[in-house]
């Protein structure tokens, strides 16, 4: 077992870093909406570094941790804090890759590393089949065409997908191996310090080992007795808000007020607009099982039905083992099926497709793994077995390849793709981050000092664009599309109003579209004025 | 055969071949320009190239400078009021070619790979003898604020008229908006607050029928009905009520009373939010 579990280490070092290879070798994807406020806010809080030793003791100073960790303080630190530093390394001092990869490098390292402890859960797991199951897993995940895409942004919902895996098994290891308990509290600490939506991994966690040791619950002389929860559960809220605290400069000084109202800003989100089966909805209620129906439709049907599969294999088989291995796989259960059901409350924002319950998949494809070597072990002839491993492995592949860099707007085999999810008013597109290939056409075509309509690409991405050598320095990016040459429109339903717009203004030709199968994800005008010179 | 190994392969076989029925719904962009070059030669003055299904956006990237409308419905009663149509159907899911065939006299144009063009001559088309928007320089549009006689809303800027109070929101013009079945050109005709009515009286045109439609855009649900009726000569010929949800609701109203100009008119007990459209056509 030793030797197996060192061996474990070295494959989960190598699926870390050939992931990692993987995802700086294929980071085309646009700068989507939030990255632009995310780079800048990794700039900001980098000075603060680089001006340390010249400012001594100022530098903790309430107004210069305001004036340089101000910025974005919806979220957390650390992740920020980490894509200045890969940003500063990667890019600045060794010229190795552009500016906006050295920023999202450090959202990939925590995909990465999320991608080396799903190998880990699922290698340890499923003991009978060996590493098999764990590198399985990490290729099913990253054959899904939505994690793929977002493992590669400068944004949160990579980490916090790879935290949540690396941060459970730790602490099922801790459940039983007092040296695992320190790493759990640092993986949840870290976790918490990168979105708020850890919290609700700590409340899985526990439910995990109540429900897993269930047999110990019980009911005598009026008293109920619950099972022991492992010390990491107890020391967690602690130690993840201490990092939650070091991760958080702008509430150093006030961090009762200031961390208090980074929590109060997610507990009461706007609401977005989601456009679901036709209906746009502005305003709770929002429908039952979202997160549930979204995934149904947007996981490749092979990886779907095997993960299900898995899923209720996992459930089956808790039920009959005891000890590490059932919470294991009650950890597992719980850890897959708390994120969308979150998000499937009917009162909670649902904007952002699938990115806001990502932390299911390392988990379901784990079960889709496990489904898959069991239903491959019952193959008489062995030469077959790899076959059909590969033959499952192929269209989740294929469509990846397929929609990279779009993944985001994947929907699967079972409605037909973008055509039937357009047809069933599914939401095409969001985050804006699609138009980068058209910049090629607007740098090729406009006209010197040309104004630019970008829709639902903020300043800070065309900013990001023009530094990274995509986008002419002179172009101007304007917010008004009666004042542009040039306008992008993102087919987004919500956000449509921008295409009529343009077509008021006398242009109603695309120059150029980014489609798949047809059906538009980002067009390019020209307008009159551009078109009259 | 064990049951979750079968599972297995048929989930294979079926995602396979699901993906296969996917890519024959593809249109090839070589088709595509095949068809639009005859298309474009094809068109003639008065024609609507209606492209389907809906969603299919490289036929508007190759022929968009002409008059082209990518419907989510087909609405019979507007594609009528062309005399001819030059339909762009794509083999692709959501198709409602036959629904556009069914208007007319259908020739076949040009097929290439999975795209086809034809002509349908549309069967009985119904001219307008006077379309809102189209006229709209030629309306008055009268705003009442109470406690008096109703002003004009007479600042005519080439493509609205501009109301003399709260003038952002209470003014009537060409637009192009967003509801919840695409795309509407209309007119924007916001109600006055305080349950005021905004009015616009057409020019005479002879008519048996009106054809009315409304709406209200996709992102601004109103929080109360729009009141919407139609006169003529102090003859009320239509009275109903447009219900607060998105989408283009359409009325054919009979003009077998009064005489003299038609008037439109709106009003609400609550306008916050009332991002509301309208269009109509005189029919004979």
């Amino acid at each position: 077992m030793g030797i197996a579990l060192k061996r474990h280490g070295r494959i989960a070092f190598a699926v870390g870093f050939g992931v990692l290879l993987l995802l700086l070798a294929t980071a085309s994807q646009g700068f989507v909406r939030d990255e632009g406020y995310y780079f800048r806010a990794a700039r900001e809080y980098h000075a603060w570094f680089e001006n340390l030793f010249e400012r001594g003791l100022d530098a903790f100073a309430d107004n210069t941790l305001t004036r340089d960790f101000g910025y974005n303080t919806e979220h957390p630190g650390f992740v920020k804090i980490l894509m200045g530093w890969t940003w500063k390394v990667a890019h600045v001092w060794l010229g190795a890759v552009s500016g906006a990869t050295g920023f999202r490098l450090g959202s990939m390292v925590l995909v990465a590393v999320g991608a080396a402890f799903t190998f880990l859960f699922g290698a340890r797991l499923a003991r009978a089949h060996g590493a098999i199951v764990g590198l399985l897993a990490v290729a099913f995940l990253f054959t899904s065409p939505h994690v793929f895409f977002h493992a590669h942004l400068a944004a949160f919902d990579g980490p916090i997908m790879g935290l949540s895996v690396a941060a459970t098994y730790a602490f099922w290891r801790a459940a039983s191996e007092r040296r695992w308990v320190l790493p759990a509290l640092v993986l949840f600490g870290v976790a918490l310090a990168t979105k708020h939506n850890a919290v609700f991994l700590w409340a899985g966690l526990g439910l995990a080992v109540m429900v897993a040791r269930g047999r110990d619950w019980s009911f005598s002389d009026g008293k109920l007795s619950l099972p022991p929860l492992p010390i990491a559960w107890f020391l967690a809220p602690i130690a993840g808000l201490a990092i939650l605290y070091v991760f958080y400069p702008y509430g150093w000084v006030h961090p009762l007020q200031r961390i208090g109202a980074y929590y109060d800003y997610h507990a009461h989100h706007e609401h977005y607009p989601v456009d679901f089966f036709g209906t746009m909805y502005t305003a709770p209620p929002f429908p039952w099982g979202y997160a549930f129906r979204m995934t149904a439709l947007t996981v490749p049907l092979v990886t779907l039905v095997l993960g299900v599969m898995g899923l209720i294999a996992c459930a089956r088989r808790a039920r009959e083992v005891d000890g590490d291995e059932r919470l294991g796989l009650v950890l597992l259960l719980v850890s897959c099926l708390v994120p969308p059901l979150v998000i499937s409350f009917p009162s909670v924002p649902i904007f952002g497709g699938t990115k806001h319950w990502m932390p299911m998949m390392p988990f379901f494809c784990i079960a889709a793994a496990l489904a898959l070597m069991e239903a491959v072990g019952s193959i008489r002839y062995r030469v077959v077995a790899p076959l059909v491993v590969v033959a499952a492995l192929v269209m989740p592949f294929t469509d990846t390849i397929r929609t990279h860099p779009y993944g985001h707007t994947y929907f699967n085999e079972l409605i037909l793709g973008h055509q039937g999810a357009a047809v069933l008013g599914l939401p095409r597109t969001f985050w804006g981050g699609d138009a980068r290939p058209l910049l090629v056409v607007l740098n090729e075509k406009a006209a010197v000092g040309a104004r630019v309509y970008t829709h639902r690409m903020n300043y800070s991405d065309w900013q990001q664009y023009v530094t990274d050598g995509l986008a002419r320095r002179d172009l101007v990016f304007v917010n008004d599309v009666a004042s542009a040459d040039w306008a992008f429109v993102n087919h987004q339903r919500e956000y449509q109003d921008a295409e009529y717009a343009v077509w008021q203004l006398g242009a109603t030709r695309p120059e150029a579209m980014v489609a798949f199968d047809g059906v538009p994800i980002v067009s390019l005008y020209r307008l009159g004025r551009a078109a009259a010179r | 055969m064990r049951t979750p190994l079968l599972i297995v392969v048929v989930a294979i076989v079926v995602s396979s071949t699901l993906s296969a029925v996917r890519c024959a719904h593809v249109a090839a962009q070589a088709d595509f320009e095949t068809v639009a070059g005859v298309v474009r030669s094809a068109y003639r003055e008065g024609d609507l190239i209606v492209v389907t299904p809906f969603h299919q956006a490289v036929p508007r990237s190759l022929l968009g400078d002409l008059p082209l409308i990518e419907p989510r419905r087909i609405e019979p009663d507007s594609l009528r009021m062309h005399q001819r149509l030059l339909v762009v159907a794509v083999d692709a899911v959501g198709s409602a070619r036959d629904e556009l065939e069914a208007l007319g006299t259908v020739e076949p144009l040009v097929s290439a790979g999975r795209v086809d063009a034809l002509t349908v001559v549309v069967r009985d088309p119904q001219r307008p003898t006077f379309h809102l928007r189209a006229g709209l320089a030629d309306v008055q549009v009268l705003a009442s604020y109470g406690g008096g006689d109703p002003v004009h809303c007479a600042r005519w800027d080439g493509s609205s008229f501009r109301c003399p109070r709260d003038s952002d929101w209470n003014w009537v013009g060409r637009v192009t908006l967003n509801l919840e079945d695409g795309p509407r050109a209309c007119v924007w005709m916001h109600p006055l607050n305080g349950g005021r009515e905004l009015s616009v009286t057409m020019p005479e045109a002879p008519g048996s029928r009106l054809l009315l439609g409304h709406g209200f855009v996709l992102s601004a649900a109103a929080r109360a009905p729009v009141q919407v009726e139609v006169r003529r000569g102090g003859m009320r010929l239509y009275a109903g009520e447009a219900m607060p949800r998105s989408g283009w609701q359409t009325t054919s109203i009979a003009l077998d009373r009064g005489s003299g100009p038609l008037v439109l008119a709106v009003k609400t007990n609550d306008n916050g939010g009332a991002h509301f459209c309208v269009d109509a056509w005189v029919l004979p």
